[in-house]
């Protein structure tokens, strides 16, 4: 199988020699190649890849601050002109280091780290029980990574560029799309109820004509999805 | 006739990983060891970069002169220091370097006055080296 990939970075002739290389590989599909982090941004929140190719040096957004606002985490390789970034790149865990420009050699040497840690992942997904289900998920909100359990979330909101989870305790908003969470969440217990609402269909309490309570928060729900909600809950 | 055909083998086998192996060598104006260093001894790879180059600087360079021209500093910058690398793919090392001079001066003083000469002297010199590039590009695709 192949693994998808793009890449981010300012210099053309840089984005130029890791799409050929991506070619010579031959299990690499590119997907996209953007010259500036807001534009892959808006890619990445909604097409999830295996692999990214990110330059650190960019106008307006740095390669550092897209991985900020991601709401998941690809394998990345950073590339880079210098070498003072080794830190922050060790930080974010990323996979590679290549500093520009690229040779062919080094550009494979990286791919074949992210193999081998594929390998590894893979080794241990099998030792897993793959009955189980995915039960929480790390939000990136206010700077940091905190794990939420799905069981904790009543609703998730869609607000602009940002979407609101909301649990009994507390709010967090997150700059991500409804349609990236819909991805991860829906078929966990949650649904997409409106184009602006993912409810967990556990916390829903009344449910009339076009709205439904939780909380006492009142949801609407649009006409296209009104007959699934009914599918998915027990009406006696 | 036996004895003929395996002179032809030898003959075409050893031709053959002749052409394989045989040491790319570049213009001696160029950074023949940089040049090395990135493209392996790949002809193909060494075309393309010059060939991506000699397709992409006159746009950018018309970009970072334009710039240079309406006195706007901030985006001359950001010109010269996303166009500086493309000078090492061709071998312009020399180049690659006086522009991240003119980009740390850009960052230091904050004024073109300061980067004038500079800037002349880069822009020479990239127009000097241009035809030697395209002679190398042409030596490198037959």
């Amino acid at each position: 199988m192949k693994r998808s990939v793009i890449i981010v970075d300012d210099e053309p002739m840089a984005r130029s020699f890791i799409q050929r290389y991506c070619e010579k590989m031959g299990n690499l599909e590119l997907v996209g190649s953007f010259e500036d982090a807001e534009k892959a941004l808006d890619f990445l929140n909604n097409n999830e890849v295996d692999i990214i190719f990110l330059d650190v040096e960019m106008p307006n957004v740095s390669g550092f601050q897209l991985l900020d606002q991601m709401t998941y985490m690809p394998k990345v390789i950073l590339t880079t002109g210098k070498v003072d970034y080794a830190f922050d790149a060790f930080e974010y865990g990323v996979v590679d280091y290549l500093k520009k420009p690229i040779t062919f050699k080094r550009f494979q040497e990286a791919i074949e780290k992210i193999n081998f840690q594929a390998r590894i992942d893979s080794v241990e997904n099998n030792n897993k029980n793959p009955d189980v289900k995915m039960e929480e998920i790390f939000i990136k909100s206010d700077g940091k990574l905190t794990r939420i359990s799905f069981q904790d979330i009543l609703y998730i909101e869609s607000i602009g560029d940002y979407v609101k989870y909301i649990t009994a305790n507390k709010n967090y908003i997150a700059l991500s799309t409804l349609k990236a969470v819909e991805k991860k969440m829906v078929g966990n217990g949650f649904m997409k109820v409106h184009r602006s609402y993912i409810v967990n269909l556990h916390k829903i309490k009344d449910i009339k004509d076009n709205t439904l309570v939780i909380e006492g928060k009142v949801i609407p729900i649009s006409r296209s999805y009104q007959s699934d909600v009914k599918d998915r809950i027990n009406v006696v | 006739m036996l004895l003929f055909s395996l002179h032809y083998r030898i003959f075409t086998q050893i031709g053959h990983s002749n052409m394989e192996n045989a040491q790319l060598t570049y213009d001696e104006r160029l950074d023949s060891a940089f040049l090395e260093s990135i493209y392996e001894n790949d002809k193909e790879d060494a075309a393309f970069g010059f060939e991506q180059f000699l397709k992409s600087y006159p746009a950018h360079f018309s970009e970072l002169e334009l710039c240079f021209e309406n006195g706007d500093l901030m985006l001359f910058r950001q010109k010269i220091h996303k166009l500086k690398p493309t000078f090492s793919f061709v071998g312009l090392t020399n180049v690659t370097a006086k522009a991240e001079m003119i980009e740390r001066i850009c960052d230091s003083t904050g004024e073109f006055d300061s980067i004038n000469e500079l800037y002349k002297d880069f822009k020479n010199t990239l127009i000097e080296l241009i035809p030697v590039v395209k002679e190398e590009y042409n030596r490198l695709n037959t």
